[in-house]
């Protein structure tokens, strides 16, 4: 896949995905996309941001404070803070329809591509 | 209506910044803040401050020096206005929503009127107003349906007392009824911005006391209601940065007025350029006179046939020495330093048959334009 040509609906079945697993600050998670995708993803934070901040604006995702101190600072009061975000209860069941939805597609475009030995059922398996 | 100058929460600075950023961070975060929303501008700028840093962290942990690791950290960011913008088209507020989706619903009502008036054509009177209807509104906003191009209809949202600076508003494309409109074109939507001449017409009374430019440039955008971006690198050619004082005491002063005690501080010692500004797109853009000018440079053709005849007839002057007249009388006249011929870079001229070709600011085309029509020209049989 062509890194840099996300579309906005994929970038945020990846974000809903990765707090599907745990919560997670910005940076983390653009780090963790482009991990798990072997590089080849890679939400730049020009894109990922606005994105946080416009699933957050549509309650699919929540958001707090954390303080972090790092050893330049520890002794001083306050510290820079990180934004963690946290995948809500009407994220989780978006995410589920997206990836429901992202399945069926896959099937149904297997069933064309696929050799002529495998049935559709096969191809949904191999896509899942 | 006067307001005074508010001082309190001015710009991040380099040495402004809470947790010692370098400076080149801080003045990246300062100018995106200037342009996000005024509600979310804090919590935005503090998250992107976080990732920079981290991201500075990472990349010198990789083998930068920390220089280039924060030019890099800043450049994956990409430009402040466009990050902004983004930012932006996220942030209206329910309440305009609400009233745009009450007006939807209201030319929904309307729908055959509208279409017949549509249709029509009929001229670019509201088919609907919001001010003359029962659209529940609950804001000063104003809202109403036009006549737009090719049988469209324009919805335009228009603040109170702005002016005729019309804006691609995309904020209902959520709505799907909206989103169908505007797709198949039959739906246009605007927000109103105050135009250039009525920013400047926006008056407040202000009293600077060699107060930071930065607070200065801030109170115009909050005066103006627009986010305002500063190009800081271009200022710094005239020795300006965000905390050069600006002094000006004034019951009722504009932009042009705040604008030109500045320009009247640095005079001196930059007598060819000085501060400017534009209103573009919703936003208050603030860089040098010759940034603008070789922005907005263009080409334009001016037919001098009318000028030769009617010098001809009256003097009997040839081409050739009517041609040279002009041009003298141009590049005499209109900012002189900056015509190629002058040793300037700003502005080139050349002439073909009894056409000249100006390549040149703006600015200069106006005034050309201007002296060409000071001169008698024979119309054309």
């Amino acid at each position: 896949m062509p890194s840099g040509e996300l579309r906005s609906e994929d970038g945020e079945l990846i974000i809903l995905s990765v707090l599907a697993d745990e919560p997670a600050y910005g940076y983390a998670i653009g780090k963790g996309v482009a991990a798990r995708s072997g590089g080849e993803i890679r939400l730049t934070p020009g894109v990922l941001y606005p994105l946080l901040a416009k699933l957050e604006r549509q309650g699919l995702i929540t958001s707090s404070w954390e303080t972090v101190r790092s050893e330049r600072n520890e002794d001083e009061q306050g510290g820079r803070r990180r934004k963690w975000y946290r995948l809500s209860a009407k994220g989780r069941k978006r995410l589920s329809q997206r990836v429901q939805a992202h399945r069926d597609y896959l099937s149904m475009i297997a069933a064309f591509i696929s050799p002529p030995s495998l049935r559709p059922r096969d191809a949904k398996e191999i896509a899942e | 209506m006067n307001l005074k100058l508010r001082r309190e929460s001015a710009p991040a600075t380099a040495e402004g910044s809470p947790s010692g950023l370098a400076p080149s961070i801080a003045g990246w975060l300062g100018v995106l803040g200037t342009m996000l929303p005024r509600r979310q501008a804090a919590a935005i700028r503090e998250e992107l401050e976080s990732h920079l840093q981290e991201r500075v962290r990472d990349l010198m942990v990789g083998g930068l020096a920390e220089a280039e690791a924060t030019r890099r950290a800043i450049a994956e960011l990409g430009e402040a206005a466009e990050l902004a913008s983004k930012y932006r088209a996220l942030s209206i507020e329910p309440q305009r929503r609400l009233v745009m989706y009450g007006l939807v619903v209201a030319v929904a009502g309307a729908g055959l009127a509208l279409g017949v008036a549509a249709v029509s054509g009929g001229g670019r009177q509201p088919i609907l107003d919001s001010t003359k209807t029962a659209v529940p509104t609950g804001s000063d906003l104003r809202l109403s349906v036009q006549p737009g191009p090719h049988g469209s209809l324009e919805l335009v949202v228009q603040p109170p007392g702005a002016g005729a600076a019309r804006t691609e508003l995309p904020i209902v494309q959520d709505l799907p009824i909206m989103a169908e409109a505007i797709k198949r074109g039959s739906m246009r939507v605007y927000e109103v911005q105050p135009a250039a001449s009525e920013l400047d017409a926006l008056r407040a009374e202000v009293d600077f006391d060699r107060t930071p430019m930065a607070d200065v440039l801030k109170f115009i955008g909050e005066r103006a209601g627009m986010p305002v971006q500063v190009n800081w690198s271009r200022l710094a050619d005239l020795g300006l940065d965000p905390k050069s004082p600006v002094t000006l005491k004034a019951k009722s002063a504009g932009m042009g007025v705040i604008l030109r005690a500045i320009n009247e501080a640095i005079a001196s010692s930059s007598k060819d350029d000085g501060v400017d500004w534009r209103a573009t797109n919703g936003v208050i853009e603030v860089a040098t006179r010759s940034y603008f000018d070789r922005r907005e440079v263009k080409l334009v053709i001016y037919e001098l046939e009318g000028i030769i005849a009617a010098r001809h007839d009256t003097y009997g002057e040839e081409r050739v020495k009517v041609m040279e007249e002009v041009i003298q009388l141009i590049q005499g006249f209109v900012f002189p330093s900056g015509w190629q011929d002058n040793g300037g870079d700003l502005a080139k001229l050349t002439v073909v048959g009894d056409r000249m070709f100006v390549e040149a600011p703006a600015r200069f085309q106006t005034q050309i334009r201007w002296m060409l029509d000071q001169l008698p020209a024979k119309m054309p049989q």
